[in-house]
């Protein structure tokens, strides 16, 4: 699918969401709804502003956007909304957290790369698809270990504490087996 | 394996720049094949030629191909 129509696509789905939630907010609905789809429209957001090439301009916006999402999610936690009344709250409150997160270290990042970094070529590809295989086979041994270590009963880990390691480890791991075969040239 | 590309990039006078833009690869990519520490694929190989204004041929050089151009040089020299 074209990139034009994706983000068009994106874009729309987010402004049918804004309407239902005003349309809502209008009519006296409890706020958590409210606040659930603001946060999953801001979601679709995050997700198109991610995915889409842009300039200087569209990178402005979503560091805009992200602050406002940090800066959003910060206040309510210290406003009268009752984030920890509802578990569900609660996991849109820190989606909405960690989606500006997202979209403020992404314009980070993105300052400090050459301009032609967006192009792929075969190398990059290369390179990026060793990278995640490497540390999709480094997730598993680490899942195997913790199976093993928890089977075995030498400790306990809570799923949350598995869960962390997982999104934690994959990600960074990625990145590192990445570094590693830019830095060296190649993947042989 | 080792590459000619600088000589002929040299000749044609591009930068690294102009030569990655034009082929549509990344400078980086183009500095890891200048410095033989990336193996193109014949696709790109023949599109980098292409630009170059060459031949795969002449442009990357294998173990023994090596050998032999440095002989050719070294009877240039003497000659």
């Amino acid at each position: 699918m074209d990139q034009k129509v994706k983000i068009s696509i994106g874009i729309l789905i987010a402004a049918f969401i804004t309407t239902i939630t005003a349309i809502l907010a209008i009519n006296g609905i409890q706020p958590e709804i409210i606040v659930m789809l603001s946060v999953f429209a801001l979601m679709v957001i995050t997700i198109v502003l991610v995915k889409m090439h842009y300039g200087d301009r569209k990178r402005q916006i979503m560091l805009v956007i992200g602050i406002i999402q940090v800066l959003s999610g910060f206040a309510m936690v210290i406003s009268a909304f009752p984030y920890d009344s509802n578990p569900v709250n609660l996991v849109f409150l820190t989606l909405l957290i960690s989606m500006g997160m997202i979209l403020i270290i992404r314009n980070l990042s993105d300052n400090r790369t050459a301009d032609d970094y967006r192009i792929q070529d075969e190398r990059s590809l290369r390179i990026g698809t060793y990278g995640l295989s490497y540390s999709w086979y480094l997730t598993f041994l680490t899942v195997a270990a913790i199976g093993w270590i928890t089977g075995t009963e030498m400790t306990t880990i809570s799923g949350a504490q598995i869960c962390l390691i997982l999104i934690v480890l994959m990600p960074v791991s990625a990145r590192f087996f990445q570094w590693y075969f830019n830095s060296r040239g190649d993947v042989y | 394996m080792k590459t000619r590309m600088k000589e002929f990039r040299a000749r044609l006078g591009y930068t690294q720049a102009d030569l990655a833009g034009r082929v549509g690869i990344r400078r980086e990519t183009v500095v890891f094949l200048e410095k033989g520490k990336y193996n193109p694929s014949l696709r790109l190989a023949h599109q980098i030629a292409k630009v170059l204004q060459t031949s795969v041929d002449e442009l990357f050089l294998f173990d023994d191909e090596e050998e032999n151009l440095k002989g050719f040089y070294e009877k240039q020299e003497n000659d």
